[in-house]
């Protein structure tokens, strides 16, 4: 259900059309906004070597919403490991741009023990209409994996990956 | 940079699948994914062909040049512990042993 600017009520008759469109519409809207994830559950986990910034998953880790224009939360949590010490970097693109830049909005070190990344960022000021965003990482050197829940012994792990309109 | 996708499902052991991309020329780095693999690769690579291959061969069983060391090294550590009882009476002979053994772990994880 889309979002609709709310009417502002002069001295004037209260029709069912407006209070469907201005108030039920917009509660059914705030109740059930533009969202897109994934609770993660693949056979197979996600691994880079890679040194520049590119998409954990394609398909899994793409979210592609259309928004009424506002702010985005883009929320992932997962376990995560690296096959040596090695820094993990994370970044979300919008439309093909990265929304941190530089070195990303966050580093995670990660050690040959199973660990947690956890991210949550606001994509601020999203135009309305349709956008995809995504997942990106990169690594110093090595091998970084995180665990798509693919049924090993001790690995059978899920994280989640989820973005949703919130103003 | 540009990026080969190969679509597809396999067990892949990364470190090893890096190691025998690593001697194609060209490669840069790869990501596993859910529907494949993408491998990333200098501008001027034409044929996708070496990388395709390489994935086919892959056998998730094997280990890297890496993990095999450091499996030898697991190995090893485990001998000293066995020999060595008492930590503060080892015989010269002991004390080296675990000297040189304490430096290629120190090496393997590029701490020397």
């Amino acid at each position: 259900m889309a979002w609709t600017q709310p009417k502002t009520w002069s001295n004037e008759p209260l029709v069912a059309g407006d209070l469907n469109t201005h108030l039920r519409d917009n509660l059914e809207a705030l109740k059930d906004p533009p969202q897109d994830g994934i609770d993660i559950d693949s056979a197979t986990n996600y691994s880079t070597t890679s040194g520049s910034f590119n998409d954990v998953d394609s398909t899994d880790f793409s979210a592609t919403l259309t928004t009424n224009g506002g702010d985005v939360l883009v929320t992932f949590v997962a376990p995560i490991v690296g096959n040596s010490t090695l820094g993990a970097f994370f970044d979300i693109s919008v439309d093909g741009v990265l929304v941190g830049g530089d070195d990303g909005i966050t580093r995670k070190e990660v050690t040959t023990t199973v660990d947690t990344i956890c991210l949550v960022y606001w994509v601020k000021g999203l135009s309305a209409g349709s956008h995809t965003i995504k997942l990106q990482w990169r690594v110093t050197g090595g091998t970084v994996t995180i665990y798509g829940g693919q049924g090993g012994g001790l690995t059978d792990l899920h994280g989640q990956w989820d973005v949703r309109e919130v103003s | 940079m540009k990026v080969f996708f190969f679509e597809g499902q396999k067990t892949f052991n990364v470190p090893l699948l890096d190691e025998e991309l690593s001697a194609i020329a060209g490669y840069q780095s790869c990501t596993v994914q859910r529907q494949g693999v993408a491998v990333f690769v200098d501008n001027n690579v034409l044929s996708k062909e070496p990388f395709r291959n390489v994935l086919i061969a892959h056998d998730a069983s094997q280990l890297s040049s890496k993990q095999a060391q450091e499996l030898a090294l697991q190995g090893q550590i485990q001998t000293l512990k066995n020999d060595v009882g008492d930590i503060d009476n080892l015989t010269t002979l002991e004390a080296t042993a675990a000297i040189k053994l304490l430096y290629k772990v120190l090496r393997l994880n590029e701490l020397v």
